[in-house]
């Protein structure tokens, strides 16, 4: 007996070491007593029901990360951690390394809380969003490898854009390990995956099996990826922080791998068109050639040759006849003018005066006698007369003279 | 054209065929430029089509899984959709 002697601290870690054996990290739902959080800012609470209750201590570091959902005295929780003795205290102890509150207000309050305090950060701002690449060469997926949610990318993948690859990243999600494993599985694709478009999420849960999609690592993760991010977590009904800071929000997994390729069968349907369009263009340029070029031989042709010669040769004849008709009409013109003319030379004419009684006296050479100095003494002259003239001899001349006497 | 001794070595993504096949039809349906280059492209633009059709025909998924080694190295496995698995998330 002597023999086994334990001293104070033996016994503590034996037990220690028992109840690490014996009991492995758990979950513990309880109400929530004797809250405090102390300058350090590490939590100390009791979890009690009905029958018992079990000291708590959340050390300061998961006490910031689980800030929004920080306990109050009532209220009902359930912390993740594991059992361990306080050996100065001689009392045993839950170390908490998660928490969530239980139900759906408590949940919701610690769902808006946090998604208050992203906002702010700047997390989930439109402008910070990166647009999808419409055709994808690889397609990153985040999410569990053996739920329904992967299943249905690659189905959906597979039907409509079979020309992508796939890299799947596994990851658990749900559980205590979900959220740093999704985090990180974001992170590594973003440093050493080729994938230009990620799917991160899974397929439908309660609100708490959903619930890493809603932690902050993995919000910051997603708002860090400089690939740009898909969230498909759950149903349509299903809002996730994740979705806020996503740069797509897709319904359901199925939804998200219909966003993230393009459909083949339009895609095929679209070069059909510009085939067509094509096809259209170039036959309707050859029809316009093929037009320009009858023309040209038409108007080559012999017959058009002749066609233009006589259409020449007719307007010569029509020229022809407008210059005839004109030249009639001028010299009729003429003709009139000269008549007028004619009648004003009568009125002027010698013959006239002659009819009054008056007569002309010519020399031999036909010119008019003006003065007696014109003529000589027994030179023939002819003398005119209204009607018929004299032939006679100058027998004999007066100088000067009055005209009234002569 | 130089461009097209360039697409002979390296064949054109989907997506770089569906943006010169606008251009393609934009020049030809403007009628700019004279018969022959018109038709030049049309042929251009016919051997796009088929080349991306091929492309699209492609009928297997390439799928495959990103995992972590305990030394820390990142494989690339094909990835098996039927390992063990059922309806479940996890």
């Amino acid at each position: 007996m002597t023999d086994d002697i334990f001293s104070v601290e033996g016994v503590t870690t034996a037990l220690r070491e028992l109840l690490s054996e014996a009991i492995p990290p758990l979950w513990v739902e309880g109400e929530v007593s004797n809250f405090s959080q102390s300058q350090a800012g590490h939590w100390y609470f009791t979890l009690r029901d009905a029958k018992a209750q079990l000291p708590c201590v959340m050390w300061r570091g998961t006490a910031w990360r689980f800030r929004d959902m920080m306990p109050e005295t009532g209220s009902l929780i359930r912390i993740y951690g594991t059992l361990s003795i306080y050996a100065q205290g001689g009392n045993y102890q839950m170390q908490a390394t998660r928490m969530l509150p239980v139900g759906q207000g408590a949940l919701q309050l610690a769902f808006e809380r946090l998604r208050d305090r992203l906002r702010l950060d700047g997390l989930f701002d439109e402008s910070s969003k990166r647009p999808l690449p419409r055709f994808p060469s690889e397609i990153g997926v985040v999410t569990s490898p053996r739920g329904a949610a992967v299943r249905d990318i690659l189905k959906v993948i597979g039907g409509r854009y079979p020309c992508v690859r796939v890299t799947i990243y596994p990851v658990v999600v749900q559980g205590d390990r979900a959220a740093s494993e999704i985090a990180s599985a974001i992170d590594l694709m973003n440093r050493v995956g080729e994938a230009d478009v990620l799917i991160v999420g899974r397929g439908g849960g309660s609100m708490e099996d959903l619930w890493a999609f809603n932690e902050e690592v993995v919000v910051r993760a997603i708002a860090a990826s400089s690939i740009p991010v898909i969230s498909a977590v759950g149903h349509e009904t299903d809002f996730t922080l994740a979705d806020f800071a996503a740069d797509l929000r897709a319904a359901t997994p199925s939804a998200a791998a219909e966003s993230v390729v393009p459909d083949r069968v339009a895609l095929g349907r679209e070069m059909q068109g510009y085939e067509t369009r094509m096809r259209e263009s170039v036959l309707s340029r050859l029809r316009f050639a093929r037009q320009d070029i009858g023309r040209m031989s038409d108007a080559l042709s012999p017959r058009r040759q002749l066609d233009r010669v006589r259409g020449r040769s007719q307007r010569v004849d029509e020229l022809a006849r407008r210059l005839e008709a004109a030249t009639r009409t001028r010299m009729v013109d003429t003709r009139s003018a000269l008549d007028a003319l004619a009648g004003s030379l009568n009125a002027l004419s010698p013959l006239a005066t002659l009819g009054r009684g008056y007569s002309i006296c010519r020399r031999a050479d036909g010119s008019v006698v003006h003065d007696t100095s014109d003529v000589a003494d027994g030179d023939d002259i002819r003398v005119r007369l209204a009607r018929g003239s004299l032939a006679a001899r100058v027998t004999g001349r007066t100088e000067g003279g009055d005209h009234g006497r002569a | 054209m130089a461009e097209r001794d360039d697409a002979a070595e390296t064949p054109l993504t989907v997506e770089e065929s569906l943006e010169e096949l606008e251009q393609l039809v934009g020049r030809l349906e403007h009628g700019d430029g004279g018969l022959e280059a018109a038709l030049a492209d049309f042929e251009r633009g016919v051997g796009l089509v088929r080349s991306c059709t091929e492309m699209l025909s492609q009928m297997e998924l390439r799928v495959q899984e990103l995992v972590v080694t305990e030394d820390g190295e990142i494989v690339t496995n094909l990835f098996d959709e039927g390992d063990g698995g059922e309806d479940r998330d996890e």
